[in-house]
């Protein structure tokens, strides 16, 4: 088997390229110690596999950041039989940068001119042949989105992994000779290896400005730009980068969401029923603990966890979508001056607006966020964002008590989360975090018409990992809240827990709403079934302990799949820190409003 | 010359002041002293300039740390 790498800069269509490949046998995880996403597949062609690693989308080698110490780690260790280099044929000059990088490492890629046919109806006339002869490599035209070249990709691919290709680019002169000096320094100093790629990293200050002036050598051979051809993503962007253009936000933002929960509706109530009647069927088998705990712990508890796994399928696909056709690395451009008031940089707005739908990719989406400092707080408050599953809580609260406030209490549940999430920011950036957040340096890419196809695929994917990664947590926590309300909730663990528990809350709360906090902790969606079981209909609430109740369950504790997100992406220490201070502000903040209603009468 | 918080239209870069780490990230996407830049947008918010056919947003306190002149 060859193994063939992938490398190039961000949004130059390099995954949708690696899914065009590698079709079904694809594997997503993250790079050693780190989480950076590694994704490897693996194709056939002729008599030969391909195993083809996707390595993250960088500018150049040599900044500071995760993802470069992956690719550079991984190219001079692994040494790969072929680096794949893929470039947007639209932004030569900048894409280039790379290209040169690894020529000074020692690596003679294959380039891959992605996007040639909106090159052409840019007016971009590229001569490939020149360009060839310029860098002494080896070019295939292709366009992943219109499925031309790929095959040629694949015969040129086969071919060159199979040879060793010397590299044969120099610089100036004058910049080749201080190159040399340093080469020998570093060899008498003892280095052995890459010590072209060392010497260029010394010599930086000369080296950044010489790889542009090459390039920009290069593409004014290489390059001709004939007509300007009708820009749209122009006039796009002159909306949409607008003073006001957040406006348009919102009704993206609806759509998105109206698509993510219509379409996943029927799929949920699906699966219920499925995971419903399997837990009978294993019933009719009998009735000992084993069985029980089969039935009603693992299947129930793992299948209410699961009925959520379509509304998180359909908004990866939306959300794919936004990120692909170019709106969603515009919302940091748009929401910056914003976010930067709270505390968070720019960034910050994605991983929170998705928190609306769903925490779990709402945490996920904090990977954005270059740095550590930003993406733990972003992470952190994360969960605070109410979500909708917190959603049927208010709705069956609103029903039983508090009919005639309805759209006051609408508006008051979700800004409290934003509220709490904003002062808990703030608190933070006071406390431990003192750094000011970082401002933004973004790129703001082509709009494109997103390939629906290559979204699927990608999304597929996404979904197994996450259900590989989070089905130990789920399954552990289900089968912990079934021994704790064994046999039956009133003579259980839970029911003397719940006793104790109840004494700590001055809500007045009885031991059946202490126990479904429990509950709500696997999902919270089951609060209400578990409050509707426990009471058999005569509830025991004032006005005030049910209101204080509600905002408890607003905020407290992120579900277990959330909690398993926080470990995957920032570690236990901060996934345990966020749990904590969930729990405390939730306290802390249904007691005051408890405490305020009860003075006041209610 | 002035600073590119302050500019619009075709400028060149003459110095990038500011810490290592910002340095890196403005190379990388070719933002580097000596090369000419268009600031297609700078009203509210981050600046936006193109660069190699390229656009980059860039926050205004990194852009107070970027001297341009008019090209």
């Amino acid at each position: 088997m060859k193994e063939i790498a992938l490398i190039g800069n961000p949004n130059v269509g390099k995954s949708s390229l690696f899914y065009k490949l590698t079709k079904e046998e694809v594997h997503i995880g993250n790079w050693p110690g780190v989480t950076v996403e590694k994704k490897e597949g693996v194709y056939k062609y002729k008599d030969e596999k391909f195993k083809v690693v996707d390595l993250p989308g960088l500018y150049s080698l040599s900044s500071e950041g995760l993802d470069q110490k992956v690719a550079i780690e991984y190219l001079t260790k692994n040494k790969p039989d072929l680096v794949v280099n893929v470039l947007d044929a639209t932004i030569l000059g900048r894409d280039l940068y790379l290209t040169l990088e690894l020529l000074d490492l020692g690596i003679s890629p294959l380039l891959v001119l992605n996007k040639v046919d909106k090159a052409k109806e840019l007016g971009i006339d590229i001569d490939i042949e020149r360009l060839k002869r310029e860098l002494n490599l080896e070019i295939v035209p292709i366009s992943v989105l219109k499925n031309e070249g790929l095959d040629k990709l694949k015969e040129k691919i086969y071919k060159l992994s199979r040879e060793k290709k010397e590299v044969n680019f120099k610089y100036s002169k004058e910049v080749e000779d201080k190159i040399n000096k340093k080469i020998e320094e570093l060899k008498n100093k003892g280095f052995k290896e890459n010590l072209r790629f060392l010497a260029t990293k010394e010599l930086e200050d000369i080296i950044i400005k010489e790889r542009y002036k090459k390039i920009e050598e290069i593409v004014n051979k290489c390059v001709k730009y004939k007509k300007k051809g009708r820009d749209i993503c122009e006039l796009l962007d002159k909306v949409f980068l607008s003073k006001y253009g957040y406006l348009c936000l919102i009704p993206i933002i609806w759509l998105m969401f109206k698509f993510t929960f219509d379409t996943s509706a029927p799929l949920v109530d699906f699966i219920s029923l499925i995971f419903n009647s399997l837990s009978t069927y294993i019933k009719s088998f009998g009735s000992n603990f084993l069985i029980n705990l089969l039935a009603d712990g693992v299947v129930n508890g793992v299948g209410t966890v699961l009925s959520f796994l379509p509304i998180l399928t359909f908004m990866f696909i939306a959300l794919a979508i936004l990120e692909e056709s170019g709106f969603f690395p515009r919302i940091p451009y748009l929401l910056d001056r914003v976010m930067r008031k709270i505390g968070l940089p720019g960034e910050a707005s994605i991983p929170l607006i998705i928190s609306y739908g769903c925490n779990v990719p709402g945490v996920m989406a904090t990977r954005v966020i270059r740095d550590k400092d930003d993406r733990v707080i972003t992470a952190i408050i994360s969960p605070f964002i109410p979500c909708t599953a917190r959603l049927p809580i208010f709705a069956f609260f609103i029903a039983l008590f508090f009919k005639e406030y309805e759209g006051f209490l609408l508006i008051f549940f979700y800004s409290l989360g934003l509220i709490v999430a904003i002062a808990l920011t703030l608190i933070l950036r006071k406390l431990i975090f003192k750094k000011p957040p970082m401002e933004i340096i973004l790129e703001l890419p082509h709009y494109n018409v997103p390939n629906i196809n290559l979204i699927l695929r990608n999304t597929w994917f996404r979904v197994r990992a996450f259900l590989y990664k989070a089905s130990t947590i789920i399954l552990l926590g289900s089968i912990l809240v079934y021994i704790l309300t064994y046999p039956n909730p009133e003579n259980s663990i839970s029911h003397y827990l719940g006793n104790i528990l109840s004494n700590f809350f001055i809500q007045g709360w009885d031991w059946r709403a202490v126990v479904s906090l429990i509950y709500g902790v696997i999902a919270k969606e089951l609060i209400v079934s578990s409050l509707e079981i426990l009471y058999k209909g005569s509830f025991n609430f004032t006005f005030a302990s049910a209101l204080s109740y509600l905002v408890f369950t607003l905020l407290y504790f992120p579900c277990v799949a959330t909690l398993s997100t926080l470990k995957s992406e920032i570690g236990w220490k901060w996934a345990l820190f966020s749990m904590f201070v969930s729990v405390l502000v939730a306290y802390l903040i249904s007691s005051i409003i408890f405490l305020v209603l009860k003075w006041g009468g209610f | 010359m002035e600073t590119l918080d302050r500019a619009l239209g075709k400028v060149r870069i003459i110095k990038i002041y500011g810490g290592e780490g910002i340095r890196r990230r403005l190379y990388d996407l070719g933002l580097i002293e000596g090369v000419t830049v268009e600031v297609v947008k700078n009203d509210f918010g981050p600046i936006i300039v193109k660069v190699r056919g390229n656009k980059v947003a860039i926050g205004r306190g990194i852009a107070k740390k970027i001297l341009v002149a008019k090209a």
